[in-house]
């Protein structure tokens, strides 16, 4: 073998090419044939168990390039005496080409040692520095030039990155570790490949590059995929006899629209590959160099997943060498993602290697299975459209759905039930506490019958909408047990908002009876309408309050924010209170020792979360003055004074309270937030806090979870009763960790939009995992799984914002504003105000027909008349135009980060220098940010790699010297750039002086 | 939800609720089509027609059979 090997190394000139640097530039020089070293070493590893630690030593060992040699083998020996020869080689001096053939030669070469034969090998005519050679010549230049034409068209408008779902952050440098995994291809799937590539006229690896790309598009969430392919270079004749590196990547550019069938993207595939590989003698690498892509920091230029096929290299057949084992084992990665179809023993494999700086083992696992499953099936039906097929596989789908099921529940008691039951075991426990008024429970429910009788001798029963017009007080507790007694639709009625909205909902939800206290105020209620107080009483005995309600009845109605201007009436069944009261008394073990306060404005379901358990638990509700709710000092005060123990508050009166440095008093236990994003926990709290999460079209609450200091925020796990989907637009599940829209199902879902049918069906939509003809509510939240822990919220689907918990359509703003005189445009966006956080701001183009300027504060008026506080935009700026986005649409974004006219710049540094000038002048014409500070960052004005090129384009063409965009990732603080590209400056002028 | 200028369909359940439904996809167990296939707008509307009572049907024949 010795002697074989010694051959082999006089044969192919690449197994004794060394390699040195030198001014730059990389010298080869091929050394004198040498006599191979051969060593032999027992193993201590079991006979069958291919790579050992030994083995992996072997592997690692370093080259040095420069002194080589290039090409180590040796031999190891079992624990039964099985003997297994290594061969390590640098990949500077071989490719997968390479592999096949040196075990071939080497295989002949051991033959004719063993049997003192000459060698029967094919005459190697050239050599392989001649290859590089002939590149170079005049011939190639010409085809040189129309192969760069080629790519350039080709690749015109590519991704500059491919999307893959890291798991952590690109490091500015990569590391090169690699991790690497192999998936055994079964054999009727490799045969319905082959069969499927047939009747297409192509090759395998078309279908397996095709499906995954497929694959690969979902995962990233990227129409457009980049996946890189190494194609061997052996086109000169006789180069198929040389050992060497004659290998080229082929960046394949596809378009994946899901609408097409697989035969049509395999057809797509094959002109594409077929045309590509005439161009294939073209450098990768001169290719990057001349097309000059957008280079990310730690991130491979052009090409970052790879597709090989490496089958023919381990599919050596009979060799007097015996079998050739796998040695699969890689550590090191110059790509994100390389998947390689490999076959070895007859079998066939796809082997996943990534990098682990920004991929897990885990998905990429999951991804392997995903690709399995789809090659599968779109070998299976080929002529489907390929947004048929779902984006998870069968085991995923399961994991998906169990992971988004709640806790099963059964029927439950209605809330007025559990709040009589409440009263029979505590009758003189206080209910209510709202100032100095104390409402006991035998008190609440005594008036709660006497308001049912009158509303029932009035005509109202299940289903009737009964306005409630009250202030947050104990008697809004007896009009909500009354109504809700009664199988009423309680329609709370906040007094504090402008009387057309108040008409708006009493004619939308069709309220003909009124209850308020403030009678002769309500004349907007219209003649029509039956008004009562709330201490409404008859001379008839009062029957006892209610009878249990039918589960699918209406308990309340609450109104949101709709888009099309026009607000929304939620109209939510018992089931889904009953199942709410439910879970919150559990979750937080609610019993009448508790008190919990009612903070919420009446008109949002968070008040229906305060109201309905604590009543329901025989628990008491204290109601916080309004000019306590808005001072956290003065409403943490209150909260210990009164004796709160469980709290709810909007996620933003948290962190004002934390902000204040206010302490909530410790004799709270448990606190729940919802209605905004928490983005912080804070730190060492006596409470335990939880996330909670809902659309009020699925009853207040839909997801939660306890929150911990230092780890990631969640919304939580559904809760009993609720079923999670997160899909995309084709209502497919999404894989784990994969963006989608959350979707709700089960027991909590509302009737729907009172009065709006069509509005209905397009947003509650049938349930297509549930199979009992249920509905599931899409509630246009960005949602991603994290593993067990639950949801992360990540954004709106569409314009829907969240201020201070309010949930508003900005449509539905501008609407209104709209409406007002002179304004002939209008649109509402949220800005970030230093210091005030998340605010509306409202832009308007003056009406073309008015002649006056518009008048700001009848504009303010009119906002103020017809919308509730929360929605009155505190910035209205009249503007001449709006910008546009490309194709043509108000650019919301542009809008919301435009300057405003009094805004001030705290710590503002005029730059410093002529260079610090110009780099200002450059950041404001790519950022459109009018003035600098010699401390503002780059990339913290919303600058990305993108504006940078440009950045940095600009400001060499002004200096007229050459500034590498690397310096602008380095130095992103405006002084410090241009306090180094002074120094450049300087150091050229030297020069050229 | 107007991806690939394929259509949307109105399906109906025993409930007598209406769900819109992209045109390509099957029916959910539980759902039969309602007879209407068109944009997403055009759908809305055929549902703003056929659906006048929104009361699920077990809600009003409780309701109407006064079985309490």
């Amino acid at each position: 073998m010795r002697r074989a090997l010694t051959a082999l190394v006089q044969r192919h000139e690449a197994l004794r090419t060394t390699f040195y640097f030198a001014s730059d530039e990389l010298f080869q020089v091929v050394q004198p044939p040498y006599v191979s070293d051969l060593a032999v070493e027992e193993s201590a590893c079991d006979a069958g168990v291919p790579v050992s630690g030994q083995h992996v030593d072997f592997f690692r060992e370093p080259f040095d390039l420069a002194a080589g040699p290039v090409f180590r083998a040796r031999v190891f020996t079992d624990m039964s005496g099985e003997r297994t020869l290594m061969i390590v080689m640098h990949h500077i001096s071989t490719d997968g080409w390479s592999i096949g053939l040196l075990h071939r030669d080497l295989g002949e070469l051991y033959r004719a040692e063993v049997g003192r034969v000459r060698p029967d090998l094919p005459e190697i005519s050239l050599r392989l520095a001649d290859i590089g050679q002939l590149s170079k010549g005049d011939m190639a230049l010409a085809a040189r030039k129309e192969s760069l034409a080629y790519w350039e068209q080709r690749l015109y408008g590519a991704p500059s990155v491919l999307e893959l779902p890291l798991t952590r952050p690109r490091p500015a440098v990569r590391s090169h570790h690699g991790d690497r995994m192999e998936l055994e291809l079964a054999d009727s799937l490799c045969r319905s490949v082959g069969r499927l590539a047939r009747e297409l006229d192509s090759s395998d690896f078309v279908l397996y590059l095709s499906a995954f790309q497929v694959a690969l598009s979902r995962w990233c969430e990227q129409g457009d995929v980049m996946v890189g392919t190494v194609i061997a270079d052996r086109f000169e004749p006789g180069s198929e006899y040389v050992v060497g590196p004659l290998v080229n990547m082929l960046p394949l550019w596809a378009r994946i629209d899901e609408a097409v069938t697989f035969r049509q993207l395999v057809d797509v595939n094959r002109e594409m590959v077929l045309e590509s590989l005439e161009h294939v003698g073209l450098g990768f690498d001169e290719l990057v160099q001349h097309l000059g892509p957008e280079r990310l920091r730690g991130c491979a230029p052009l090409v970052q997943a790879v597709f090989n096929d490496v089958r023919e290299v381990y599919a050596s057949g009979d060799s007097p060498l015996g079998r050739s084992l796998p040695f699969a084992y890689g550590d090191s990665t110059h790509f994100d993602f390389v998947a390689e179809l490999e076959e070895h023993a007859g079998k066939a494999y796809l082997a996943l290697s990534f990098a682990t700086d920004v991929l897990d083992r885990s998905a990429v696992a999951a991804f392997g299975a995903r690709y399995l499953n789809l090659l599968q099936q779109l070998c299976r039906h080929p002529d489907a459209a390929l947004l048929t097929y779902p984006l998870v596989s069968p085991a995923e789908q399961t994991d998906l759905l169990r992971k988004g099921a709640g806790l099963a529940v059964s029927a439950t008691k209605g809330f007025v039930q559990r709040v009589q039951e409440a009263a029979a075991r505590h009758p003189d426990r206080p209910a209510v506490i709202a100032g100095d008024e104390t409402l006991t429970y035998r008190e609440l429910l005594d008036r709660a019958s006497l308001l049912a009788q009158v509303l029932r001798e009035t005509g109202v029963g299940p289903e009737t909408p009964v306005g409630v017009h009250l202030p947050r007080s104990a008697e809004l507790a007896v009009a909500m047990t009354a109504v809700m007694g009664v199988g009423a639709s309680y329609i709370p009625l906040d007094p504090d908002y402008p009387v057309d909205r108040l008409r708006f909902m009493m004619n939308d939800a069709g309220v003909t009876v009124l209850i308020t206290s403030v009678p002769q105020d309500v004349d907007w209620a219209g003649s029509s309408c039956t008004v009562l107080p709330p201490d409404a009483r008859t001379t008839e005995a009062a029957a006892s309050v209610a009878a249990e309600p039918l589960p699918d009845g209406v308990a309340y109605t609450i109104y949101t924010s709709g888009t099309t201007g026009r607000p929304k009436g939620v109209q939510v069944p018992h089931r889904g209170l009953s199942h709410l009261i439910d879970w919150y008394v559990g979750a937080y073990g609610l019993t009448h020792r508790d008190r919990i306060p009612q903070m919420a404005g009446i008109s949002f379901d968070a008040s229906i979360l305060e109201m309905a358990p604590t009543l329901a638990a025989g628990a008491c509700l204290v109601v916080v003055p309004d000019d306590v709710r808005v001072d956290p000092a003065a409403l943490c005060r209150f909260l210990d004074v009164s004796g709160v123990t469980v709290v709810f508050l909007v996620t933003p009166v948290l962190t004002a309270v934390e902000a204040a440095g206010s302490e909530l008093p410790a004799r709270i236990r448990r606190v729940q937030v919802g209605g905004d994003e928490l983005t912080a926990v804070p730190a060492g709290k006596p409470y335990r806090l939880a996330n909670l999460y809902g659309p009020t079209e699925v009853t207040v609450v839909s997801t939660a979870g306890d929150q911990y200091e230092a780890t990631t925020i969640t919304l939580g796990k559904p809760l009993p009763g609720g079923r999670l989907y997160l899909l995309d637009s084709q209502l497919r599940l999404v894989p784990d960790g994969t963006s989608g829209e959350l979707y709700i199902g089960g027991v909590g879902v509302a009737r729907g939009y009172v009065g709006q049918p069509g509005l209905t069906a397009s947003r509650f939509l049938a349930d297509p995992f549930a199979a009992d003809g249920s509905r599931m509510y899409r509630t246009g939240d960005r949602m991603k799984w994290d593993g067990d822990r639950g949801l992360i919220f990540l954004g709106r689907t569409d314009a829907q914002v969240k201020i201070r918990g309010f949930r508003i359509e900005p449509a539905e703003v501008e609407r209104v504003l709209l409406e007002a005189e002179g304004v002939g445009a209008a649109c509402v966006v949220v800005r970030e105000v230093p210091g005030a956080g998340k605010q509306l701001a409202a832009y308007f183009i003056p009406a073309a027909a008015t002649d006056e300027v518009p008048d700001l504060d009848e504009i303010r008026g009119h906002l103020a008349r017809r919308l509730p506080q929360h929605m009155v935009p505190p910035i209205l700026v009249q503007v001449s135009e709006f910008p546009l986005t490309p194709n043509g649409k108000v650019d919301r974004s542009a809008l919301s980060q435009r300057e405003m006219p009094t805004a001030e710049e705290p710590d503002f540094t005029a730059p410093e220098g002529p260079v610090a000038e110009l780099v200002a002048v450059v950041w404001g014409e790519v950022l459109g940010v009018s003035r600098l500070s010699a401390e503002d960052d780059f990339f913290a004005l919303g600058g990305h790699s993108l504006l940078a090129t440009q950045a940095a384009a600009r400001v060499s063409d002004r200096l007229g010297l050459r500034i590498p965009l690397s310096l602008y990732f380095e130095q992103t603080v405006l002084q410090s750039l241009a306090d180094e590209i002074e120094q450049r400056l300087f150091a050229a002028i030297g020069e050229t002086a | 939800m107007t991806a690939f200028g394929v259509q949307y369909q109105v399906l109906v359940n025993n409930e007598g609720q209406y769900a819109i439904h992209p045109g390509w996809l099957s029916w959910p167990a539980g759902w039969r089509a309602a007879g209407f296939t068109g944009s997403e707008t055009e759908c809305m509307e055929f549902v703003d027609e056929v659906w006048t009572d929104m009361r699920p049907q077990s809600l009003i024949d409780q309701l109407s059979g006064g079985s309490r």
